[in-house]
């Protein structure tokens, strides 16, 4: 019983607790909106300790790269195209951190045309959601991250499975209030970037470290891509769709027996 | 008839071979310079899990040297592959592979560096204080060690071999998940078998 608390506190009681909390206070006051990503960290500390300021490990990166791509969203706020770059250079920085360890051994060229279309999907994400508005729901965001956790635990992380997890109940708490209230989206697009951040780059430590299979990261890049190409309806039917085909051919290419 | 000479043929011929292959048990190895018999040496490694019982695992590939002199410079180096890592169930020797445990994509070496070979009045190998590298962290550690035996063997090689012990906190090597249900000492045996150059 206590393993399987300590499983399910930080990845989803917690956070989805806090989350309520931040709904909550948010609706009178909407500023409150910016701190979405930094509610995420807590769960973040409980599961991986107080990384130090030099990354050891790939996941030390994670919380640098959260309050890097805030801090960036915050100071211009009002400069989109200048947010659309400095966030795909700063996902590029990252990326090359969260890959040395492997690189220093061997330069692994799949690997590097890989991390080169996680960083061509997301200036598309930054470039399309940042400059023309478009709303990026937290429901989308809430089942892009499930679907990426669930892979993840059953390609044999359970750690990183946890923090993707932790994420979706995050943001699952946004998610019901948009499903309930039927009304556009509480947050808009520009306050969300930090998590497609967090999102990429999870999926990459996943891609490199714990080897989910390429066909399963590639669906999974591309799920959040969905609500630039048509509206929302249908965009969360193509990410749904498209989350269910990356689980479906992990479930199919390698062996997925639970043992935890 | 034919048959119990055959018998009596074949029963003094394995004698003889026992005989002339058994290497000397001396618990005494020459003093040397060895190389790790990656085929005849494996480490051993048992966790608690949940508190209730242990779990038992190996790393099969193994490299190392071993320089022995009572009275002299003595020293140890052993590698361990961590992808190697083998429970005897694939599943979880992928998670333990994975960033959770090993990490054996960013850490793909254990490394065990002697700094300090202790041997008792007989000349008898009996700790080796050193500093052991797993998961990016690198630790003082003390291994217990008893000799097996020493001797020819039936290549004309002289072989020594040595039990040596020790246990470990993963959480000083960095390594803290899942602290309730996987115990955090780690106890470690190397049965090394090691050929004089």
């Amino acid at each position: 019983m206590e393993t399987l608390m300590q499983i399910i506190l930080p990845s989803a009681i917690l956070p989805l607790l806090v989350s309520f909390l931040l709904w909550r206070f948010s609706l009178k006051n909407s500023f409150l909106l910016w701190s979405l990503p930094l509610i995420w960290l807590p769960s973040y500390f409980w599961l991986i300790g107080w990384p130090s300021l030099v990354p050891a490990e790939a996941s030390h990166w994670l919380w640098l790269l959260l309050i890097a791509s805030m801090i960036i969203n915050l100071i211009f706020e009002s400069r989109l195209l200048l947010i659309t770059v400095l966030q795909t250079t700063l996902l590029s920085f990252i990326l090359i951190g969260v890959s040395w360890p492997v690189f220093q051994y061997q330069i692994d060229l799949k690997l590097i045309i890989e991390m080169l279309v996680i960083i061509v999907v997301a200036y598309i994400i930054f470039n399309g959601t940042v400059k023309n508005n478009v709303s990026t729901p937290a429901l989308l965001l809430a089942i892009c991250f499930a679907g990426m956790g669930l892979v993840i635990v059953l390609g044999g992380s359970l750690l990183i499975g946890q923090l993707a997890g932790a994420m979706a109940s995050v943001l699952a708490v946004f998610a019901c209030w948009e499903m309930i209230s039927k009304q556009q989206p509480l947050i808009n697009a520009l306050k969300l970037v930090p998590v497609v951040q967090l999102y990429l780059v999870i999926l990459v430590i996943a891609r490199i470290f714990v080897e989910i299979p390429l066909a399963t990261f590639i669906l999974l890049s591309l799920a959040p891509l969905a609500n630039l190409i048509t509206t929302i309806r249908y965009a969360l039917i193509l990410s749904i769709t498209s989350v269910i085909a990356a689980i479906s051919w992990l479930l199919l290419s390698v062996d997925v027996t639970s043992y935890y | 008839m034919n048959n119990k000479i055959t018998h009596t043929f074949f029963s003094t011929a394995a004698l003889v071979l026992a005989i002339s292959t058994s290497p000397v048990s001396a618990a005494v190895a020459v003093a040397g310079s060895y190389t790790i018999d990656s085929d005849h040496t494996n480490v051993q490694f048992s966790v608690s899990h949940l508190g209730i019982s242990k779990l038992a695992g190996r790393f099969n590939t193994v490299a190392g040297e071993m320089l022995l002199n009572p009275d002299g410079k003595s020293q140890l180096e052993v590698r361990i592959e961590t992808n190697s890592v083998d429970t005897n169930h694939k599943k979880r020797d992928i998670h333990l592979r994975s960033p959770d445990f090993l990490n054996v994509k960013q850490f793909p070496l254990m490394k065990f560096v002697s700094s300090n070979v202790k041997y008792n009045q007989n000349d008898e190998l009996v700790s080796i204080d050193g500093k052991l590298t797993l998961h990016g962290k690198t630790k003082n550690v003390t291994l217990s060690v008893k000799p097996v035996g020493a001797g020819k063997d039936p290549w004309g090689g002289y072989r020594a071999g040595y039990d040596a012990t020790t246990t470990i906190k993963r959480s000083s090597f960095a390594m803290n998940f899942m602290q309730g249900g996987v115990g955090d000492d780690i106890s470690i045996t190397l049965n090394i078998e090691a050929i004089k150059q």
